[in-house]
């Protein structure tokens, strides 16, 4: 049984519903929306800071070796995550898939419904796209991405809570929230609660 | 049309349809083949279309696609209609474009709507800094915040969102939101090399054919088509000015432009590495003035119009379907398909398919109309057991295809499994004697249906009615119910419907008003591929004997439906009535006179009986 | 008509175009009536022509501007005449029109296309005919159905025109089938009910693309490939040569090629393993052939060990796996297809593969002359006194001369066959007039699988009539060559 333990970053907002088993370890001011899977199987899995984890997204370590997730990257719903490191400033696209052993580079996109193949290594500035998973190299324009992914963080950080309830941080929280789950003090929670 | 079977997922190779048949009869004057039909009466059967041929896949279409035209009282599929264009409008803006300048811009969208070289995608706009942020974040409403192209700064460039391609790759950067095509894509139309040699190449030819041929109206030897030599012999009359030509050659021909071979391109293709380099044919051909192997010689394309067509019978001339003219509108001003008058025909129920099994095969029958419709099938490859006889013997083969036999049951019940609101299901029975790919047979549907007049106001009502299913228990049905199909067992020519119909017209009562149209098509229905083995042997056991109808007597009667499926053998196709509509009495009645809603069925029926337009 | 050089958008521009169909003459580059014109490029193009006049496009179909359309075995070319090129290549390999109405369901590599409002055509991939065409009425009604379908898709959803407005000149191989002009007749009539017909031979209509009216046309196609002389806009019909070496043997070598020795990686597994040959669908091979082949330089005999190998790849493999210095790539291929979940997996393929599968048009035997064996022969037909002009003036055109390097092959491979092969002793004497028409005029301004379609562009705006057979005059024949007179149509 490895053992359940979360330690949830400042800012992070991790809602409530969200189905986490293992170690696992998530930045300060990332958002997981409900009804995704983070599931430390054999190994933890350590996730960066403001990423964007939407729903139905199910990341699984099946390796003992730790899962690292880097920072600002977007989960879009649907998708399934089972590499063994993924970069920064990632977008993986709805329903996409990253299989086996796969590392992902840093400013990569894999677009929607495709998949990479077990144990690759995608270097930088990958886009996989296309109905049959084609694949090409995209110059970096990412100043225009980041700001619309912080003023999207900050969006889910403040209209998130007011409709899920949300986990604190620390191990077994999820019988300690449920009580106090209002926004308000959940937010206060958060600040005082730090890893 | 592809019905809820759920174990069929997974041999998605070849779903189950329900097609239906247009033989384009009375369209062309030429004669055709033996597939058109004359245009005699609707009662006439035609041939049944051979599933087998490729053919067939150019005429059957879903219901989807048909249209039926009122005044031919005919379907007409998408090959017998004309079309006209009446709008020009781009996909991306929506932008109806005037049918002036479709030409000049070749038909192409002048608005800045570009594709992308690569994927072929809409490519957007998009300004390459950043807004400042003007407002904290806590401030927010509850809406995101714009799109960044709109606050952000100059220089402008476009993005695919696909495939993330940018026009700054080729350098391709503007400094305001429109990008015209004409500046920016950096060469005019005229500047292109083949653009000035063309007009170079015409001005020289005719230069020639005016010197050599003061009157127009000759062909001249520059034009010689084969055959045209002696064409003009023939017909030369004077003046002609190259008899006494000792060349009437071109003169020699100066290029204006000369482009070169890219002598790079065989060392570049032989030291290759990366197969994303090289353009595929779909991005070349979106580019034909130089076809480029190297990708980054690709140039974002204006995006291709599309039309709005008006499609005309082409018998009558009448306007069948009729879009409405403004480019969002996705609306009708006349919308004359054929799902809105032939009855909609899915499969309800099919186990699997085995080899040597008799299986049952539901078909549901919706009947869109308000009135009632009374539909006849027949199927060519029929069996037919006597009541006490044994089979037929075959009189013609007209199918190679391994078929199945059919085994009918010596009960006068044309097998109806259900009938509530507007629809009817009738179950067929299946013997596949091969195991194919694809399991497809014709059947004959024959669709009748009252055209009221406006004062003529039936207050019964009853339409045709025909052979009755056993379910129904009015008395007019039942006094009809076991004669016409015994005379059907006992036709010699069965393949006519008249005698069916003959029947049933004696048979009616005096009470139908307004006239009877009567249409007939054939429909191919596929059901899949036929196995060898069965896959759960407890499944296709207890499929037959669940039926989905509401009672257990029913489902005697539909087992041992006279059914029919395919015989190699095949006999004389056999006529069996589905469903008739019945009378008002309160059973649950057949394709009836509801609007669309089975709920609505009954009330109404009860309530204003047959009063429907 | 005035210079539309400084006007502004297009409307004010067209509204002055309604002028009656009077055939002036537009002197030649023209500045289309809708550029908003930046000024410097404008003067530039002014010095090269007398005096700028707009084009002559009439939308209101009064016949000036003709549709061309060059109809071939896997390709339709089609657009209006008076433009350098046309509008659309439309591929018409489509073959399973079963799928025409249902998605794309079916397993590796067919080839989708959207046919029209929400249909798609799916998968087998076939040419649209045959040489042997018309061996049963089935299979002419069949191609009836085809033909009728995609030139009703190639008038309204890609000229975007009525096509009863509109006179049509259609391109023609001069082999073309009969039955296939009727056939294509009939549809246009029939069907479409366009005005009237012209057909031009497309070996000539390329010719007058390089101004002259000289020369000897190979036309290397996907069906077979053909070489036709011209002499002085004669076409010299009795002395075409045709040899079914072209495109389709060529995909066939490759896909033996590839069978034999090209490698697949399946992942999750990392070694190479054979190739199953259903992997190596029609467009696979297709999308091989137009990207990653090219002609390689002629291997001198002496460096060669050609033994006597069974079969065809084997001496191929023999003769140049290893001197070849092409790399080989990794090229990704489906492997299947459920639902939308698409395996892929890496053909490789080797580099030798793809510098000598081309070998096969240069290589020719008894029953099927080589490209070269083939316009030698034509050569060695035409008159003595011609055959000069006629090798000075080589063209080439059809999209498998497309492949990188192959006019240098090719000329290598004709002065080696004039040095050496006993049947063209008599021609030893061109050995130094052979030249290719292109490199002296204009080059590659059009590309050779467009050109005859340009020179049907060409004669469609030149002022002159052309013969046409009208809707109202049509029974079922057409005229051919063939036949002796234009009177009596076949």
């Amino acid at each position: 049984m490895p053992k359940e333990q979360f330690a949830i970053g400042k800012r992070a907002v991790v809602c409530q519903d969200t189905e986490m088993k293992g170690e696992i370890d998530i930045g300060s001011g990332t958002v997981l929306h409900p009804q995704c899977k983070i599931l430390a199987e054999s190994g933890p899995i350590i996730i960066g800071s403001n990423n964007i984890i939407e729903e139905n997204v199910t990341i699984i370590n099946k390796q003992p070796t730790p899962l690292i997730i880097g920072d600002e990257n977007v989960f879009e719903v649907g998708c399934y995550v089972e590499g063994s490191k993924i970069g920064n400033k990632n977008v993986i696209e709805a329903k996409a898939r990253i299989l086996g052993n796969t590392s992902l580079g840093d400013n990569c996109v894999i677009g929607a419904v495709c998949s990479t193949k077990r144990d690759e290594v995608i270097p930088n500035n990958t886009v996989i796209y296309g109905d049959h998973h084609n694949r090409r190299t995209q110059t970096t324009c990412a100043s225009q991405q980041s700001s619309l992914h912080a003023r999207h963080l900050d969006y889910l950080r403040e209209v998130l809570p007011k409709f899920n309830h949300v986990r604190i941080g620390g191990a077994n929280t999820a019988t300690e929230s449920a009580a106090s789950n209002h926004p308000r003090k959940v937010k206060e929670k958060e600040k005082d609660s730090s890893h | 049309m592809s019905s809820s079977h759920s174990h069929h997922s997974s041999s998605d190779k070849l779903r189950p349809f329900v097609h239906y048949h247009c033989a384009c009869p009375d369209v062309y004057s030429s004669t055709e083949s033996s597939e058109t039909a004359a245009t005699c009466t609707p009662l006439n059967v035609d041939s049944p279309p051979s599933v087998n041929s490729p053919r067939i896949h150019h005429s059957t279409f879903p219901l989807s696609k048909l249209y039926i035209c009122e005044d031919c009282h005919q379907i007409r599929c998408p090959r017998c209609v004309q079309e006209e264009i009446i709008c020009y409008y781009c996909p991306n803006c929506l932008f109806e474009v005037p049918t002036a300048s479709v030409k000049s811009e070749r038909n192409r969208c002048a608005r800045s709507c570009f594709q992308c070289p690569i994927c072929q995608n809409t490519l957007s706009v998009v300004a390459s800094t950043e807004p400042s942020p003007a407002t904290s974040p806590i401030q927010t409403t509850t809406q995101p915040q714009p799109v960044a192209g709109q606050a952000g700064g100059a220089p402008y460039f476009l993005l695919c969102g696909v495939c993330r391609w940018d026009s700054q790759e080729i350098g391709m950067t503007n400094s305001r939101l429109n990008f015209h095509y004409k500046v920016q894509l950096q060469t005019t139309d005229d500047e292109r090399p083949d653009v000035k040699e063309f007009d170079h190449l015409k001005e020289h030819f005719e230069k020639h054919l005016r010197q050599n041929a003061p009157s127009t109206t000759l062909p001249t030897q520059l034009l010689n088509i084969p055959g045209m030599s002696t064409f003009s012999s023939r017909y030369g009359t004077s003046g002609l000015a190259h008899t006494n030509q000792k060349s009437d050659d071109v003169s020699p021909y100066e290029a204006v432009v000369h482009v070169d071979d890219d002598v790079n391109l065989t060392e570049d293709l032989k030291q290759l590495k990366d197969v994303n380099q090289i353009t595929t044919f779909t991005q070349r051909t979106n580019q034909l003035s130089d076809q480029p192997y190297n990708i980054e010689k690709l140039q974002p394309q204006r995006i291709h119009l599309r039309t709005k067509r008006v499609k005309r019978c082409r018998s009558c001339r009448h306007i069948l379907i009729k879009p409405e003219q403004k480019a969002q509108a996705t609306k009708f001003k006349i919308k004359l398909v054929a799902l809105n008058y032939i009855p909609k025909i899915t499969i309800a129920k099919l186990p699997y398919l085995v080899v040597d099994q008799t299986i049952q095969v539901i078909l549901k029958f919706s009947n869109p109309l308000l009135e009632d419709a009374n539909v006849s099938l027949s199927c060519p490859y029929n069996e037919l057991l006597e009541y006490d006889d044994e089979e037929l013997s075959t009189e013609k083969l007209t199918s190679k295809r391994p078929a199945s036999r059919a085994s009918l049951a010596p009960k006068p019940d044309p097998g109806v499994v259900e009938k509530k609101g507007n629809y009817t299901c009738i179950a067929i029975e299946i013997t596949p004697l091969l195991a194919v790919e694809e399991f497809k047979f014709p059947l004959l549907v024959t669709h009748t249906s009252k055209v009221l007049d406006i004062d003529t106001v039936d207050n019964n009502g009853t339409q045709q009615h025909l052979a009755v299913p056993a379910a129904d228990t009015t008395p007019v049905a039942s006094a009809v119910d076991s004669v016409p199909v015994e005379d059907e067992n006992n036709t010699e020519n069965s393949k006519k419907l008249d005698s069916s119909t003959i029947n049933t017209s004696t048979n009616n009562t005096t009470r139908e008003l307004g006239s009877y149209k009567s249409l007939s098509f054939w429909t191919v229905i596929g059901l899949g591929p036929v196995l060898k083995e069965p896959r759960n042997s407890e499944k296709i056991s207890s499929s037959s004997s669940t039926t989905p109808q509401p009672t257990g007597g029913t489902l005697e009667k539909s087992s041992t439906a006279e059914r029919h499926s395919k015989s190699s053998s095949t006999t004389r196709p056999s006529v069996s009535r589905v469903s008739s509509s019945t009378k008002v009495s309160g059973s649950s009645s057949s394709t009836k006179n509801s609007s669309s809603s089975v709920q609505t069925a009954k009330p109404l029926k009860k309530s204003a009986a047959y009063k429907h337009q | 008509m005035t210079s539309t050089s400084n006007s502004e958008p297009t409307l004010s521009v067209n509204t002055s175009i309604p002028q009656p169909a009077t055939t002036t003459i537009p002197a030649t580059s023209v500045i289309s009536p809708s550029s908003p014109a930046p000024g410097p490029t404008l003067s530039t193009v002014s010095l090269t022509q007398a005096a700028p006049l707009p084009r002559r496009h009439s939308i209101y179909g009064t016949g000036e501007d003709r549709i061309v359309l060059d109809i071939g075995s896997l390709y339709i070319k089609a657009g209006f005449s008076g433009e350098s090129r046309p509008r659309h290549v439309v591929p018409i390999f489509a073959g399973n029109m079963k799928a025409h109405w249902e998605p794309d369901l079916t397993g590796s590599g067919g080839s989708r296309r959207d046919c029209g409002e929400g249909c798609r055509i799916v998968g087998g991939f076939s040419e649209l005919f045959d040489l042997s065409i018309g061996r049963t009425s089935e299979e002419l009604e069949s191609l009836y159905d085809r033909m009728a379908h995609y030139l009703h898709d190639i008038y309204f959803r890609y000229l975007l025109t009525d096509p009863k407005q509109r006179k049509v000149i259609l391109c023609e191989s001069p082999m073309m089938p009969l039955k296939l002009k009727q056939l294509i007749a009939k549809v246009l009539f029939e069907n479409l009910q366009v005005p009237s017909i012209s057909f031009a031979p497309s070996h000539m209509l390329a010719l007058l693309t390089t101004g002259c009216t000289t020369g000897l046309v190979v036309d290397c196609g996907h069906l077979e490939t053909t070489v036709m002389p011209t002499f002085s806009a004669r076409p010299l019909n009795p002395f075409i040569r045709t040899t079914p070496l072209a495109g389709r043997a060529l995909t066939q070598t490759l896909k033996e090629l590839i069978t034999k020795y090209g490698k697949i990686i399946v992942p999750p597994s990392t070694d190479r393993q054979p190739i199953p040959s259903k992997y190596l669908t029609p467009t696979v091979l297709e999308d091989i052939k137009t990207r990653f082949l090219f002609v390689g330089p002629m291997v001198i005999s002496s460096e060669l060990v050609s033994g006597a190998e069974k079969t065809l790849e084997e001496d191929y493999e023999k003769k140049y796996a290893k001197i070849s210095t092409a790399t080989e790539i990794h090229y990704p291929i489906t492997l299947s297809k459920h639902g939308r979940e698409r395996q892929m997996g890496t053909l490789v393929l080797p580099g030798w593969i793809r510098e000598r599968a081309a070998e096969v048009l240069f290589e020719g035997d008894e029953d099927q002359s080589s490209i070269v064996g083939c316009l030698l022969e034509c050569l060695l037909k035409t008159p003595i006194h011609l055959r000069q002009p006629l090798a000075a003036s080589i063209l080439l055109i059809g999209g498998t001369t497309l492949l990188p390097n192959f006019q240098t092959r090719l000329y290598q491979e004709i002065i080696l066959a004039l040095n050496t092969d006993r049947r063209f002793k008599n021609l030893n004497g061109l050995r130094d007039h052979i030249a290719f028409l292109e490199e002296k005029s204009s080059g590659k301004v059009f590309v050779a699988n467009c050109r005859a379609w340009v020179g049907g562009s060409l004669i469609g705006s030149l002022k002159s009539t052309v013969v046409e057979i009208a809707r109202e005059k049509y029974s079922g024949k057409v005229p051919d060559w063939t036949t002796e007179s234009i009177t009596r149509s076949v």
